[in-house]
């Protein structure tokens, strides 16, 4: 056998890995050839330095670099769970929390706010009210009269309070007491005036009562309502028979339905005094022309709907 | 004593089989344990396959990482273990590959022997003293050792690595490297005789 075929054989005979017949074989032919022994011998010590080699111990840090990217790995996927799962158990109960904390705001801004939002679109329309009913209404009652009863429920008793005051002791439920002859002060008028329309801001509130009262004016209890706030006309009629003109016009107020006539007979004057409904004041005036000669003190601006205090003065002309 | 090795390592090779199943559950503490338990071997044929321990502890952390990624297509139809050491094989020779591109372009270090373009090392003269190797320091031995490692081709130096430093079966060199263990033979056969060619020029007489 040749060498080379021999030394092909070496490794599994060392290994011992080779058949019986080649073991012999292989021995045979070592024990003649110095160069397949040696051969053989390099093939030992080459796989004893292979065996020698040391084993290298892994860094200290080498299992955590590991566990870190793999973790780093991990990251985005849970990440993306996090997202998804998220509502579970936190995004819920700061949805529930927010929630609450919103409806608790919410009501404690609307009681804050609940009086200016019930009479906010009021004002405005309601003002000017105020202050028309007072422009209508030259002759006052006195100052007493009007700041007393003011601060409980001003316009509701104050616009029938205002014409009698002089001349009607039976004046409305509520109107204050008929103050003879007293004549309002006319500074203290103006004075008045004043105050109310500096109140006709506060006056708002009371306004709304007002209209509240005014809106059903329109309905069957209209003559009841009105009644207690009737507007004022004065008329002056110069005539010559005092007494027959008086009597006339106590008549005509009789034929129009007049209510509460009253006469009052002082010295070359006689004064009646009565309510009369809206519509019949322009009869009323028809008719007192021909009485005598007339002036017309004072006309409210819509007399159709309301009970109208008349107050008239027949002086004899000499 | 080959019974109690063998129940030793069926026991091993259970644990391992718990831990990966529990690492395809999501536990990454499971992991962790077949990190701690492998690392040490994975690095060893990674190094042993490079020659360079910075990318010996490299490719063993990109071996570990794919091994994570992939746990999920492990069916255990091999060991835990040899699925690893392929994992390693495969990346360290993929690294090799790589350096060696890179060293092209740096050019010859002069620390490490090369590849000279007929595929030899590029070597000092056989040393005239025949007793060199039992005068030189046991770790320069093995610092030679290892280089006339690196100078083989990949399919004997793996064989080598495996067989003779780790010390595997043919059986389990089949599995690692999914060649026939005809051919594992054959071929550890053939390295010892080209290393044992290398040591002789590196280190004169054996």
């Amino acid at each position: 056998m040749e060498c080379k075929d021999i030394r092909e054989k070496l490794s599994a005979y060392l290994e011992g890995v080779s058949s019986s017949a080649e073991k012999v074989l292989v021995e045979k032919h070592l024990h003649s050839c110095p160069q397949c022994s040696t051969a053989l011998a390099d093939r030992k010590r080459a796989g004893e330095l292979l065996k020698d080699l040391e084993e290298v111990e892994p860094p200290a840090w080498l299992t955590p670099k590991i566990m870190a990217r793999v973790r780093a790995e991990e990251e985005p996927k849970r990440n993306l769970l996090h997202k998804l799962f998220f509502p579970l158990h936190i995004k819920i109960p700061l949805e529930a929390l927010a929630t609450v904390f919103i409806a608790v705001v919410a009501v404690y801004v609307f009681r804050a706010v609940e009086p200016e939002m019930k009479y906010a679109p009021y004002p405005a329309p309601a003002a000017p009210i105020v202050t028309r009913e007072e422009a209508k209404k030259p002759p006052r009652e006195p100052v007493k009269e009007i700041l007393a009863p003011q601060s409980k429920a001003p316009l509701k008793e104050h616009p029938p309070a205002a014409p009698p005051a002089k001349l009607s002791p039976s004046a409305p439920l509520e109107g204050p007491p008929a103050s003879k002859k007293s004549e309002p002060l006319a500074g203290r008028q103006e004075e008045e005036r004043k105050v109310r329309e500096r109140e006709s801001i506060p006056l708002a509130t009371a306004a709304r009562d007002a209209r509240g009262r005014k809106k059903p004016a329109a309905t069957p209890m209209a003559s009841e309502v009105a009644s207690l706030k009737p507007r004022f006309i004065g008329f002056t009629v110069n005539v010559k028979d005092l007494k027959i003109a008086a009597s006339e016009v106590e008549k005509f107020l009789g034929q129009l339905a007049a209510r509460k006539i009253e006469k009052e007979s002082t010295e070359g004057k006689e004064v009646l005094t009565a309510d009369l409904k809206g519509q019949s004041v322009e009869e009323f005036s028809e008719k007192l022309k021909a009485v005598g000669e007339i002036k017309e003190k004072s006309l409210p601006l819509d007399i159709s709907e309301e009970n109208i205090s008349i107050r008239v003065e027949i002086v004899s002309t000499p | 004593m080959s019974n109690k090795g063998d129940e030793k390592n069926q026991s091993a090779v259970d644990e391992d089989y718990k831990l990966v199943s529990l690492c395809q559950k999501g536990n990454i503490e499971a992991f962790e344990a077949l990190v701690g338990k492998h690392q040490k071997k994975m690095l060893n044929i990674a190094f042993r396959m490079i020659g360079s321990y910075e990318e010996a502890c490299e490719v063993v952390q990109d071996a570990f990482l794919s091994a994570y990624r992939a746990i999920g297509k492990f069916r255990g139809e091999a060991r835990f273990a040899t699925w690893l050491y392929t994992i390693v094989i495969n990346l360290s020779k993929n690294r090799r590959k790589q350096m060696k591109v890179q060293f092209h372009r740096e050019g010859p270090s002069i620390d490490n022997p090369t590849d000279t373009e007929d595929g030899q090392i590029r070597r000092d003269p056989p040393d005239p003293e025949p007793s060199i190797l039992e005068q030189m320091e046991k770790k320069e031995v093995q610092a030679r050792v290892q280089k006339c490692l690196n100078t083989l081709e990949d399919e004997y130096r793996e064989v080598l690595v495996l067989r003779d430093i780790q010390g595997f079966s043919y059986e389990e060199i089949r599995d690692i490297l999914k060649i026939p263990e005809g051919t594992v033979k054959s071929r550890v056969f053939r390295a010892r005789d080209a290393l044992k060619d290398r040591l002789k020029k590196t280190f004169g007489d054996l």
